[in-house]
């Protein structure tokens, strides 16, 4: 029965959110319900994706149109390969744990929980989508609803974070846009269609050069590349804990799905001539964010700027373009998101508890909250790059595959694993261990029983999963990096 | 039971006490239970790895089991066993040890609250070392050096209510992550080279396939990382500061098992270092350097766990350098032989230290009356001790002998002497601290000072090892250590010089601190001048490690973050506020008389005319 | 069958209103009703007449598929307006008839203005839109502004059509005739001469100043201001449409030639977008800020129409008809928002969605939709023009409009932002605002044609590729 599973997955959370614009504001929990069945449903959806994959064909699956526009080449059609499925996965579990991290909230819970639905709907968008134009549309409808998240449930200086988060992406959305009608107009196909440009498009090696770099920094600017990644640290610190998890998991993961996605699959030349931006943007980006979170005094802005640190490994597995190195960017992307919302999760939980992320004011928090410190640690530890732990694989991946390429930017990445040790022990250190300091003022904060938990433990179980045995990802990828590299 | 089941248990019994401990003993008073299965699953691991040395040591065929664990184009990585002499012998000492010291702190931690959290830790330390030592890829084994940087980490910084701890911890992390980049650089360049890190791959055919000059680089790196796990010189620093651990830690971790794994590292790719000339120079002067330094840093020391953990790093340094002059058979039964006798020592001073109110300070120990020691431990104290000197009879001079007498038949007369003065050194500061702990002081303890029976088992076990067990293995181990049955003149010549000055270095001690009414503390260290303080500051290593990371590591971080901050920000800010500055003015070119709005009209039309007919 | 034509029914409607005009008292709640029949009333006959097809008048009057789109959608206009202008509460009662009555004439000029193939019928049609605007503004009983305002208005709008005669005579000069597709005839002999394309830029100056492109845009912040809301949104969408009809068609007659004026034509788009955008960003007063916006939305208009290539018309009129319902949208928010009539400041936004949740969410769509955030319909909309400018080789002019629609972000976000934050307002200080249930339907209705254009273009794009294909 070919069920069309992958418009099933895009538009469960979308009705998910216009049934819950009509439930009334009182009962929350109904809404909280449909918000959990609706991410319930592409979650059994993208797991249905990953059982029913055969790894050795790395071409579209599962490929659905639904209309299109004549004349102007835009078309909705609908494909997953071994790129976007662990990715989808990725974006199903974030959103799913997301909404139960969120259960206990009061404050208008209605257009809190529509805003996240169509966030993560937008992100499923640029998943599952082969045209460029609703490729597009879903990469805006993903940054647009964290504006008010930002401004409604944030903290701190929220309308600066706010509008900083979403001018910035945009502008960088804003080049992308510009590369795909160039990409429309220099292709000569007349298609915004990308399944075929694969296929079919070649481009001059001049363009290929000004295209691959306009897309770079388009998409660059979403991940987080160094000069572009002043609005993570003061967007995530302000945002709503599920806001966040989903923004630094599946957004950034998107932007770097895009330079695979289109700029590395259509630009051969391109990627060879711009390797050496990529591989010092990935190497600044470790070495630089990791330096700035050593002098952080606040949880949120540490976890935005490791967050920045971390997507430096995927710019930097990227940058190798080898196989491996897209292997390890690609599990990276995965495990990343899965560490950072975990990392929020826990984050936002002591802020819950305690009203306060400042260091110096949760000192001893082992003692009193000792589930939620655990997670803390433990995702600290995958992104410590632990052995046993899914931030490991990735990591090793990419530092093996940047040897094999140059060694100075391999032992360049190297270092960032000790700094990445550093900050996370300084952390453990100074806070949670240690004995809680009398002149604190926060109130005591009560620890996890296992409902409040549960979304940390199944985000926790996928990454001791995947640091186990991380084949079952890398096949995934490996037809599809071996595709991807074809013109190389 | 084949071979391969007795191996999966002995290597996976600690992990399933971990598992029970963490997951199902939970509640608070189940803690002595979870203790109970612990040692209970280690010990069946240790007999196990017994059964398995008695079956095994005479086959010579390595047994190998493996499962790929990442595959990708251009390289394979797996996870398995390679067992054969050298991880065979190494696996049933790390799993004896580990047995004995959990047997141990069941009465050491007996009253402390988070005795639970300690076995939970100790356990799954034992597991990640005993995996290391049976490891087939080099990969593998880097995974589990990593593991067990962590598990030292949780059990220095194991009372987290003190800042020491703490700081201790941290310390000793980052250093041995430091050094743990450089075994991950080597793994990575092999891996490039070679497209595999087997260890049997590597062994026999890596060699020939890299360049002398690609060796020596993988071998320096791969040397960075064991300095870094077995404190090796500039990277030594971490082990004495972790002592803020509880003692049996200190016995398991920094003096038989973790810091031992260097070194088997060394000795298990020996056939790979032994191919680049200049790396093996370079390891034996970075070994000589490190057992010199520590040994000289002991000599004063008052603190009983420090002297240890001092003589450690001499021991290792020790080992380290044999190894680089190419006598690695000598190496490794040094490090079996001192593992145990370490171990002992180590628990020794857990006792006396418990005896003298938890007070490191030997002096105080000595204040203790005969009445309250008990005469076992002092017994047992001067068996370590003598072991560590390499006195005759005891297991360590049989090592130390193997040491010696290969570098005389390697003609590395130089290095010899450096170890003569080294034993020397070793012998002057063991048996300093052996006759001040056991002087008969006046402080008669009220405290009833029975031992539980486990206890005592768990150290005259590890002491009768160094008495006799290696008397009883000696004829199995000739062989593979190239031991000289019977005696030649040199031999003989060899036996005497060290003796000679083992016993003087014993008589100069006795001189300063056996006698009635010998009352110096620092001994002939305080006639030469500026040693002491020298001594004081550590040889600067402290000073100058401080100083990289304050003027290193901080000092960019705050450079970056104010980059981060007065730059990049001030210059994303600018542009907005660039945009809405030109607003205000665009907004202020409407005055409002409506005159002015029909000119500017009308002279733009004006300007397109004359664009018109004179631009085209 | 030409009884049903828009025309007639317009005629009809202005005669009707005229009636009630000279009554002494004015039963105003029966008027109101009649007056939204009036509208549906002439709205059925557009629709009907969307397939009229012929000359009349001596090839003066044409009505073919380009004209008749546009009349529907002009007509579309006016419906909404009478629609949501139900009580215009800033209208002293006895004026109301009048009020419709020049609404109703201004349209039927307008709907002349697009189907006019001859200079005369042009200008003719031009001023009787244009003198039933000037009226409509001093209307306004209590606007402060509004005398000067209207007077300016009508000034600027005198000496732009002034211009437009001069460019008219200068053709009818070159040409001998003043039948469009005659002159398009003698175009191969005269294109040559500079002074044919300074006659067709004069020509056109009329238009700018309904388009208020940036020579002729200065009165738009001033008239808005000072207009009455429902007014002012039938000024920016209905009568711009018209000047943007009347544009298309003198390009399209233009030809390929017209590529002449390609550098003048980008300046002004250039110009008109940058400054609309810019004096946007620190605007107090929501009309004037609309007002801006509507300059900027002009220059993304003109930015689909300058590259006269099948993409780039389609995608105007697409963006013009999404651009429409949008602009209206937002005026009815306004005047939901102000108390009897007068002007809003855009503090009077913040916490919209306590006091009725179903206007913040239609503020936050048409909001959107105006800024081009996807998936509604100004984004395709702006998607089709750029991707016709870029595919015409305007690259540069391409960059600067997307980077005019993110700067523009800014001003519309910031009003989203106050509708639906809820800090700086007191407790008590907000009435929940009832909405009459013919604009809560209107309110379902807007946001349901943005999101379904915007996510399914293809149903409206296959209308405007046969209206133009004539043409091409």
């Amino acid at each position: 029965m070919n069920l069309p599973i992958l418009s099933i997955i895009l538009l469960a959370p979308l009705l998910a959110m216009a049934l819950i614009l009509f439930v009334k504001e009182e009962n929350s929990r109904l809404i909280k319900s449909i918000a959990l069945i609706g991410s319930g449903i592409s979650f059994l959806g993208s797991i249905y994706l990953v059982l029913a994959y055969d790894y050795h064909s790395a071409e579209f699956r599962w490929v659905e149109q639904w209309f299109e526009v004549p004349g102007w080449g835009i078309q909705f059609i609908l494909g997953v390969d071994g790129l976007s499925i662990p990715l989808v996965l990725l974006t199903s579990i974030i959103i799913f744990s997301g909404v139960l991290v969120s259960q206990n909230l009061k404050f208008r819970v209605k257009e809190f929980f529509a805003l996240l639905l169509l966030l993560v709907a937008g992100a499923y968008g640029v998943l599952l989508v082969l045209d460029l134009f609703f490729f597009f549309l879903f990469y805006e409808l993903a940054v647009i609803p964290m504006f008010l998240l930002v401004n409604i449930w944030g903290t701190g200086n929220k309308t600066y974070a706010a509008n900083k988060l979403t001018l910035y992406l945009l502008a960088g959305s804003g080049l992308v846009l510009f590369g795909f009608f160039i990409l429309y107009f220099v292709s000569g196909l007349n298609t915004f269609n990308l399944k075929d440009m694969l296929e079919l498009a070649s481009f001059s090696p001049g363009m290929q050069k000004g295209l691959f770099i306009l897309f770079l920094i388009g998409f660059g600017t979403l991940s987080a590349t160094w000069p572009f990644h002043t609005w993570s640290p003061d967007g995530y610190a302000s945002a709503p804990t599920a806001a966040s998890m989903l923004h630094a998991a599946v957004l950034k993961t998107l932007g770097a799905y895009g330079i695979l996605r289109v700029a590395v699959a259509l630009f051969p030349e391109g990627a060879h001539y711009w390797q050496w931006l990529m591989l010092s943007f990935g190497v600044i980006n470790i070495l630089y964010a990791a330096l700035c979170v050593i002098v952080q005094k606040d949880l949120k802005y540490i976890v935005g700027y490791s967050c920045v640190s971390h997507m430096g490994i995927v710019m930097l597995g990227i940058g190798t373009l080898t196989q491996a190195g897209l292997n390890g960017a690609m599990f990276q992307m995965f495990s990343h998101g899965i560490m950072t919302a975990l990392l929020f999760a826990s984050v936002g939980y002591i802020y819950e508890a305690k009203k306060t992320r400042n260091l110096d004011d949760l000192k001893g928090l082992f003692k009193e909250m000792p589930k939620a410190s655990t997670f803390f640690i433990l995702a600290g530890l995958t992104c410590l790059g632990l052995p046993g732990l899914s931030g490991f694989v990735a990591e090793f991946l990419v530092i093996y595959a940047t040897f094999s390429v140059s060694y100075v930017f391999g032992s360049l990445a190297l270092l960032g694993l000790v700094l990445s040790a550093i900050y996370i022990l300084r952390i453990l250190k100074s806070s949670f261990w240690g004995v809680p300091s009398d002149k604190s003022t926060a109130p005591v904060g009560v620890d996890h029983n296992w409902k409040t938990a549960l979304p940390q433990y199944i985000l926790f179980s996928f990454l001791l999963l995947l640091g186990i045995c991380p084949m079952i990802l890398i096949q995934f990828i490996s037809q599809t990096s071996i595709v991807l590299l074809r013109g190389y | 039971m084949s071979h391969l089941a007795l191996l999966n248990i002995s290597v996976f019994s600690n992990f399933v006490a971990f598992l029970l401990i963490t997951f199902f003993l939970k509640k608070k008073e189940q803690r002595f239970l979870a203790a109970k299965v612990a040692i209970t699953l280690s010990g069946l691991g240790a007999l196990v790895s017994c059964v398995l040395l008695f079956q095994r040591f005479h086959l010579d065929i390595a047994l190998t089991a493996s499962v790929t664990w990442l595959k990708w184009n251009t390289g394979e990585l797996l996870i398995g066993y390679y067992l054969d002499k050298v991880s065979l012998m190494m696996l049933t000492t790390v799993c004896v040890i580990s047995f004995m010291v959990q047997m141990y702190s069941f009465w050491y931690m007996k009253d402390d609250a988070g005795i639970r959290r300690y076995y939970g830790t100790i356990t799954f330390f034992s597991w990640a070392m005993i995996f290391f030592v049976v490891s087939i890829d080099l990969f593998g084994s880097y995974i589990f050096w990593e593991l067990l940087g962590l598990a030292s980490y949780l059990l220095i910084g194991f009372w987290h209510e003190k800042p020491e701890p703490r700081r201790a911890a941290i310390k000793a992390f980052i250093m041995t992550r430091f050094g743990d980049l450089g075994l991950l650089a080597a793994v990575i360049l092999l891996l490039v080279k070679l497209k595999t890190v087997a260890i049997p791959v590597l062994i026999t055919a890596a060699g020939t396939l890299l360049s002398p000059q690609e060796v020596f680089w993988i071998v320096v790196l791969l040397f960075l990382g064991v300095m870094g796990k077995s404190a090796q010189f500039p990277l030594h620093s971490w082990l004495p500061d972790a002592m803020e651990g509880p003692t049996p830690v200190s016995a398991l971790i920094h003096s038989a098992t973790m810091v031992a794994a260097g070194v088997y590292l060394l000795v298990r790719l020996f056939p790979l270092i032994a191919f680049s000339e200049s790396a093996m120079t370079y390891i034996l002067c970075i070994g000589a350097l490190t057992s010199l330094i520590a040994a000289v840093m002991a000599l004063t020391e008052k603190d009983m766990k420090r002297i240890l953990a001092y003589s450690t790093v001499s021991q290792l340094g020790f080992m380290v350098m044999a190894i680089g002059a190419g006598a690695w058979q000598g190496g490794f039964f040094h490090l079996l032989t001192h593992a145990f006798f370490k171990s002992m020592l180590f628990l020794l001073a857990g006792y006396f230290i418990h005896m003298a109110h938890h007070s490191n300070d030997i002096f105080s120990m000595a204040k203790v009356s005969y009445g309250t020691k008990s005469k076992l431990m002092v017994a047992l104290l001067w068996v370590g001790s003598l072991a560590l000197c390499g006195l005759f009879p005891l297991s360590g001079f049989l090592s130390k002998e193997t040491i010696f007498g290969s570098l005389m038949e390697g003609h590395h007369y130089g290095v010899y002497g450096v170890a003569l003065l080294i034993s020397f050194l070793t012998a002057y500061y063991t048996t300093r601290m052996a006759f001040i702990v056991s002087r008969n002081g006046e402080v008669v303890d009220a405290q009833e000072n029975s031992l539980p029976l486990y206890m005592k088992i768990s150290v005259s076990f590890l002491g009768l090892m160094t008495l006799i067990g290696f008397w009883i293995f000696l004829p199995a181990l000739t062989e593979f250590f190239h031991l000289h049955s019977e005696w030649h003149a040199e031999q003989w010549v060899n036996f005497f010089i060290t003796t000679i000055g083992v016993v003087l270095a014993i008589g100069v001690s006795y001189f300063y601190f056996g006698r009635k009414q010998a009352t110096s503390e620092k001994g002939w260290v305080s006639f030469i001048p500026g040693l002491s303080g020298l001594i004081e500051n550590k040889f600067f290593v402290d000073h100058f490690w401080k100083w990289v990371v304050d003027k290193g590591v901080y000092r960019f971080s705050r450079m970056s973050f104010w980059t981060d901050v007065h730059i990049i920000n001030v210059i994303v800010d600018q542009v907005g506020l660039t945009a809405i500055r030109c607003g205000k003015k665009a907004a202020a070119l409407q005055m409002g008389q409506v005159q002015q709005y029909i000119i500017t009209a009308v002279v733009v039309s004006l300007f397109v005319v004359i664009y018109l007919i004179f631009g085209k | 069958m030409w009884f049903y034509s828009v025309e007639t029914f317009l005629v009809l409607a202005s005669l009707f209103f005229f009636s009630w005009s000279l009554r002494k008292e004015v039963h105003l709640t029966l008027f109101h009703k009649l007056v939204g029949w009036a509208g549906f009333l002439v709205l059925l006959s557009a629709l009907f007449s969307f397939d009229f097809r012929g000359v009349f008048f001596q090839e003066v009057y044409v009505m073919d598929g380009f004209s008749q789109l546009m009349k529907v959608i002009l007509v579309l206009g006016y419906f909404i307006t009478l629609f949501l202008a139900q009580e215009v509460k800033d209208v002293d009662g006895k004026h109301q008839p009048e009020f419709y009555l020049f609404l109703t004439t201004s349209t039927l000029g307008m709907v002349v203005l697009v189907s006019a193939k001859d200079l005369i019928t042009l200008y003719t049609a031009l001023e009787l839109a244009s003198y039933s605007l000037y009226l409509l503004i001093p209307m306004r009983s209590n606007g402060k502004g509004s005398a000067e305002a209207s007077i300016k208005y009508i000034l600027i709008g005198i000496a732009a059509s002034g211009i437009m005669v001069y460019g008219f005579s200068l053709l009818f000069g070159l040409t001998q005739t003043t039948y469009l597709n005659e002159i398009a005839a003698q175009l191969p002999l005269l294109y040559q001469m500079p002074i044919f394309w300074v006659a067709f830029f004069f020509s056109l100056a009329g238009f700018f100043f309904k388009l208020s492109f940036f020579p002729f845009h200065a009165w738009t912040p001033d008239v808005y201001e000072a207009g009455n809301t429902q007014v002012i949104g039938f000024i920016s969408t209905v009568s711009k449409i018209a000047g943007l009809s009347v544009l298309i068609r003198f390009m399209l007659l233009a030809g390929e030639t017209a590529h002449v004026l390609d550098d003048v034509w980008v300046a002004i788009a250039i110009a008109t977008m940058t400054i609309g955008n810019l004096s946007a960003l620190i605007q107090k007063d929501l009309k004037r800020l609309l007002a801006y916006s509507s300059i900027a939305q002009a220059g993304y208009l003109l930015v689909g129409v300058l590259c006269i290539s099948e993409k780039g018309i389609s995608g105007a009129i697409y963006y013009a008809a999404a651009y429409l319902v949008m602009n209206l949208t937002a005026f009815f928010i306004i005047s939901q928002l102000s108390k009897n009539g007068n002007n809003v400041p855009t503090s009077a936004v913040k916490g919209l969605f306590k006091r009725s949740p179903l206007l913040a969410l239609t503020l936050l769509i048409s909001f959107f939709a105006l800024a081009g955030i996807p998936p509604l319909a100004g984004f395709t909309g702006k998607w089709f023009i750029f991707s016709a400018a870029v595919n015409s080789g305007y690259n540069v002019l391409a960059l600067v409009a997307i980077f005019n629609s993110i700067i523009s972000l800014y001003y519309y976000l910031m009003v989203v932002k106050d509708a639906y934050s809820d800090e700086g307002i007191e407790a008590g200080g907000l009435e929940p605002i009832r909405l009459k249930p013919a604009y809560q339907i209107y309110c379902y209705l807007s946001i349901a044609v943005l999101v379904v254009t915007g996510f399914f273009p293809h149903l409206f794009m296959s209308l405007t590729k046969q209206s133009i294909a004539v043409f091409f």
